[in-house]
């Protein structure tokens, strides 16, 4: 109620809305005109680039599906994303939870070597990397993408459940303590479930990064069946390189999982997104 | 660390388990035949079935890519057996002369390359030793767009000044006269190369590319000034030339919006594909001065000095560059091999075949940038589009170029 | 006492075995590999054969090498935009959610979507866009009459740096909104309303009640923003590729180009250790501005 007495005299209602729709258009128009290229002819979008579609045209999506090869390309995204996930979830968790609530030796130079990792770019390190991998026999494995892909998406991880758990009020811990619980089941049991909204956003953002991740699966994969989606459509950007419907078609299949995610997780996910920083 | 061991000899075991029941070798093969890959099939597919026992397993790589991977990749004792790569001194040239490539010198002297062109084993010869064979044999011209040229009666330019004509009259007729865009930096090495090989000349382009006479010439300049000055102040190039890149320029010349385009053969197939009547001509040199059209190698085929069946990869590479094979890559894929065809009986594109008899009649010049080194590259890819920009002139470019190989 | 203070501390130490296995992780695949870096950061290696140690010299060429200095601008300049722009922007649009309108979340959800798509995608859209030759830019300005403002966007020099940045901007403003957005839900309005009633402007009010209460998560976007505007890579890679003439070259695609278009891995691996602590560096004075505030 006083929130919205507050509100009416800070903005004008109308200019409001107007100002927020336009914010939303610029928004997805370009995803929406993205979709509306792959849905017309080719030979219809050189000529006038813009205009909506004259008829739905479904055959850039099929031919897109099927010459680029996109059905195996989605299986190995899903390959490699679903263990990297859940990888990252687990052990961010993990580690976050025993950050926030011990204090322990050697626990500041733990968290502050892991917190480092979010200012070192992927590229600083792929060369050394691919040596390591080598050595550890998992070069040109499945492996060799989600091993590295965990380690990347620990840094910002444990500092978001760590900042998450942090918030949380210690007393529940305590109540199941007095009756005897192992600190594992205390973590399992009582405090994971109240993390939901973190491991929501942890699960979107460490999605949304394996499977867009390029440099390390060309690299470290090495075998064209094993490629994920994002060097998928970039070879077939190179084998199809003037034609802009099927581009437009190859680019929106691959967007479909990551968006499908978002929107499944979104509302939980607002919620951790701002962990730590909300107080 | 149990964990990593555990996973290493899980992978471990699935490959001795993939390996272990398959009788026959299996050679790696990397090419960059992205928007080829039929073609390059269809050349594996023929191999085995005249090699039973020989399998071939195929990766396309990217061509941006192409060179951290295959560098780490053999550096590290891993990749593939077989590889297509850049022919200049800084690629395959590096690998050789750190010992990762095979030589195969063997191969030319018992004959099983008996009729690739001498020229292009030198270009794959680094040290003294020959480490692959050299492919797609490309020349750079100006396509144009024939049924334009005929409805503004216009004739196939033979001098610089006649080109300029030609220009100015398709911008007359609301033509966007040449299809050039320089946002990816390296279409201005073949315009460069195309003027400083009408200019310069073979002697004095030779003294400059083996560093005994600097690029810092009037010549140089001479070369440097028509195209990226006067032409593109005329407006004769795409608008923006600097944003637009190599495919927008291929649309805006395979759309009818521009009248010519000046690249390389490399792209015969898509202009034939066009369904547009595309004729060629050889980029005219100023009035005087004798027309030397540049032409070197698209890439070559190499074989990793750490491969367990040379003997193989070597009976690979001889099926590839074996004459009688020669369709495989002329209709297959509008490649040019490295030897002179018979191309009786065979189905294809006028411009294809033109490129071919042009390749045995005409004395060609040289492509600059596959024969510098990667200062010289850079200096030409940033300063060309300084001068495209209006930043910089013709001289201080020349000045630049000089410099970047001191 | 003593007993259960041995079992307090004893409790403790169980922080460390849940610790255990990410730090593991991490140093095995990130951080030993880093070290490695920071060796070839101190050697001459082309990639190929093995690296010649060559101390310092790398770093000595880092300072003086000029080209490093102007792509480092271009950082800062993106750091700076980078950071005010969406803040500026996105402070408006989350004080216009929080002020109570129908379908926020509905919002909320469309602003963050550019976010999740991937950096070859953003790169294809958004040439598109810019394309001087059937670009939506450019077409739209044409149909206002603003023809002669229809320029080639990524290849002058003067615009390409910005029109990059502007198509990063659209893909993270979104973050920046949902965020501030959730900020402003533990503002206090009893405050806010105390203030009205005591006679401060909206600006007053927003300046004065509503800023100090949202500083965390300024500071978490603000950090945010630092760091991605140091490390940058991808959408300027897809985009120029750093050209016209080096005109949006940053740190990361410099980096890039001297490792491993150019093959010099050693000095390559300076360059990326020095950014590496200098986004470090960044990060924590913005972080401190946080504490600052809180003090």
């Amino acid at each position: 109620m006083a929130r919205t007495a507050t509100s009416q005299r800070l903005f004008n209602s109308t200019g409001k809305y107007v100002v927020l729709v336009l914010m939303a258009v610029i928004a997805l128009y370009p995803i929406f005109q993205m979709w509306m290229t792959a849905l017309r002819p080719s030979n219809e979008i050189l000529r006038s680039p813009f205009a909506l579609p004259s008829t739905l045209d479904w055959s850039n999506l099929a031919t897109a599906w099927t010459t680029g090869r996109f059905g195996t390309y989605l299986i190995n995204s899903v390959i490699i994303t679903i263990p990297t996930v859940v990888g990252v979830v687990v052990l961010s968790c993990l580690a976050g939870y025993g950050i926030s609530r011990f204090k322990f030796k050697g626990r500041n130079i733990m968290f502050m070597t892991i917190l480092l990792g979010l200012t070192v770019p992927f590229q600083s390190v792929m060369i050394p990397l691919y040596y390591q991998l080598l050595n550890m026999g998992l070069l040109g494995t499945y492996w060799s993408v989600i091993l590295p892909g965990i380690a990347f998406g620990l840094p910002f991880g444990v500092f978001l459940m760590q900042s998450f758990f942090e918030d949380l009020p210690h007393e529940l811990a305590e109540a199941g303590r007095v009756d005897g619980c192992s600190e594992f089941k205390i973590f399992k049991d009582i405090m994971l479930p109240l993390a939901k909204p973190a491991v929501s956003t942890l699960i979107v953002f460490q999605f949304m990064k394996s499977w867009n991740e390029f440099l390390m699966p060309l690299l470290y994969l090495q075998d064209e069946n094993m490629r994920p989606i994002p060097l998928g459509l970039m070879f077939f950007q190179g084998a199809y390189t003037r034609d802009i419907g099927l581009i437009a078609a190859g680019v929106a299949i691959s967007t479909v999982p990551v968006i499908a995610v978002y929107l499944i997780f979104q509302r939980q996910f607002v919620k951790g997104l701002t962990a730590g920083a909300v107080k | 660390m149990k964990i990593f061991k555990s996973l290493a000899s899980a992978s471990a075991i699935a490959l001795v388990a993939t390996g272990a029941f398959a009788q026959d070798v299996t050679l790696r093969v990397w090419d960059t035949f992205a928007d080829q890959t039929a073609g390059m099939d269809a050349f594996v597919a023929a191999f085995e079935e005249a090699n039973p026992g020989i399998k071939i397993a195929r990766d396309v790589q990217s061509i941006d890519e192409m060179r951290p991977v295959i560098q780490t990749a053999l550096n590290a004792g891993t990749g593939p057996d077989i590889f297509y790569y850049d022919t200049g001194p800084a690629f395959a040239g590096a690998l050789a002369e750190s010992g990762l490539l095979l030589p195969i010198d063997d191969m030319y002297d018992n004959g099983m390359l008996d009729a690739v062109y001498p020229w292009t084993r030198e270009r794959v010869s680094f040290g003294g030793a020959t480490y692959g064979v050299g492919n797609e044999v490309e020349f750079l011209g100006v396509y144009y767009n024939r049924t334009i040229f005929a409805d503004l009666g216009l004739e196939v330019p033979t001098t610089h000044e006649e080109f300029v004509a030609v220009a100015q009259a398709l911008q007359d007729a609301g033509n966007v006269p040449i299809a050039f865009g320089d946002a990816d930096g390296w279409p201005a090495f073949h315009i460069f190369s195309l003027y400083a090989n009408n200019i310069v000349g073979k002697e004095g382009l030779e003294a400059m590319i083996a560093g005994e006479r600097s690029w810092d010439d009037p010549k140089v300049v001479a070369s440097i000034e028509p195209f990226f000055v006067e032409m593109n102040a005329a407006g004769y190039l795409a608008p923006s030339v600097n944003a637009v890149n190599y495919d927008d320029s291929i649309n805006l010349f395979t759309t009818g919006l521009s009248g010519m385009m000046v690249t390389g053969t490399w792209l015969i197939q898509s202009m034939t594909d066009s369904g547009l009547d595309v004729g060629w001509f050889f980029l005219p040199a100023p009035e005087g001065m004798d027309t030397l059209p540049p032409a070197g190698l698209g890439s070559g085929y190499f074989v990793s000095a750490a491969t367990e069946h040379p003997e193989e990869a070597k009976k690979f590479l001889e099926f590839m560059f074996d004459p009688a094979n020669a369709s495989l890559w002329v209709e297959g894929m509008s490649v040019v091999p490295p030897y002179a065809v018979d191309t009786s009986g065979m189905e294809i594109a006028p411009l294809t075949s033109f490129a071919m008899d042009a390749l045995a009649t005409v004395p060609m010049g040289y492509n600059i940038d596959v024969l510098t080194p990667d200062a010289f590259n850079t200096a030409m890819k940033d300063g060309f589009q300084a001068v495209l920009g209006g930043d910089r002139s013709s001289a201080e470019q020349a000045a630049a170029l000089a410099a970047s190989v001191e | 006492m003593a007993q259960q203070s041995r079992r307090g501390s004893q409790r403790q130490k169980a922080g460390f075995w849940f610790v255990l296995p990410a730090f593991l992780f991490y140093v095995a695949f990130f951080a030993y590999p880093f070290l490695s870096t920071v060796y070839l950061s101190m050697t001459e290696w082309n990639g190929i054969g093995d690296p010649k140690f060559t101390g310092l010299t790398n770093y000595v060429r880092l300072v003086q090498d000029g080209a490093m200095w102007s792509a480092l601008t271009n950082n800062v300049i993106w750091v700076v935009l980078g950071t005010a722009a969406p803040i500026f922007v996105g402070l408006i649009i989350s004080v216009m959610l929080w002020t109570g309108v129908k379908g926020a979340g509905v919002f909320r959800t469309i602003y963050f979507l550019p976010m999740v798509l991937s950096p070859v995608v953003i790169g294809v859209i958004w040439n598109w866009i810019y394309n001087p030759l059937f670009g939506l830019l450019n077409t739209g300005l044409r149909n206002v009459g603003l023809g002669k403002w229809a320029i080639g966007w990524l290849g002058e020099t003067e615009t390409a740096l910005y029109a990059v940045l502007l198509t990063a901007i659209w893909t993270y403003m979104g973050f920046c909104i949902v965020v501030l957005y959730a900020g402003l839900q533990k503002v206090d309005t009893e405050l806010v309303d105390a203030a009205r009633i005591d006679g401060a402007n909206p600006w007053q009010r927003f300046k004065n009640v509503i800023v100090p209460q949202i500083r965390p998560v300024l500071t978490m976007v603000i950090v945010y923003t630092v760091i991605g505007g140091f490390n940058v890579f991808d959408v300027v890679w897809v985009m120029t590729g750093g050209g016209p003439n080096n005109a949006s070259e940053v740190i990361a695609t410099y980096t890039y180009e001297v490792a491993f278009q150019n093959s010099e891995n050693g000095y390559g691996a300076t360059l990326s250790v020095v950014m590496s602590f200098v986004a470090l560096g960044a990060a924590y004075l913005a972080m401190k501005f946080r504490r600052a505030g809180e003090a």
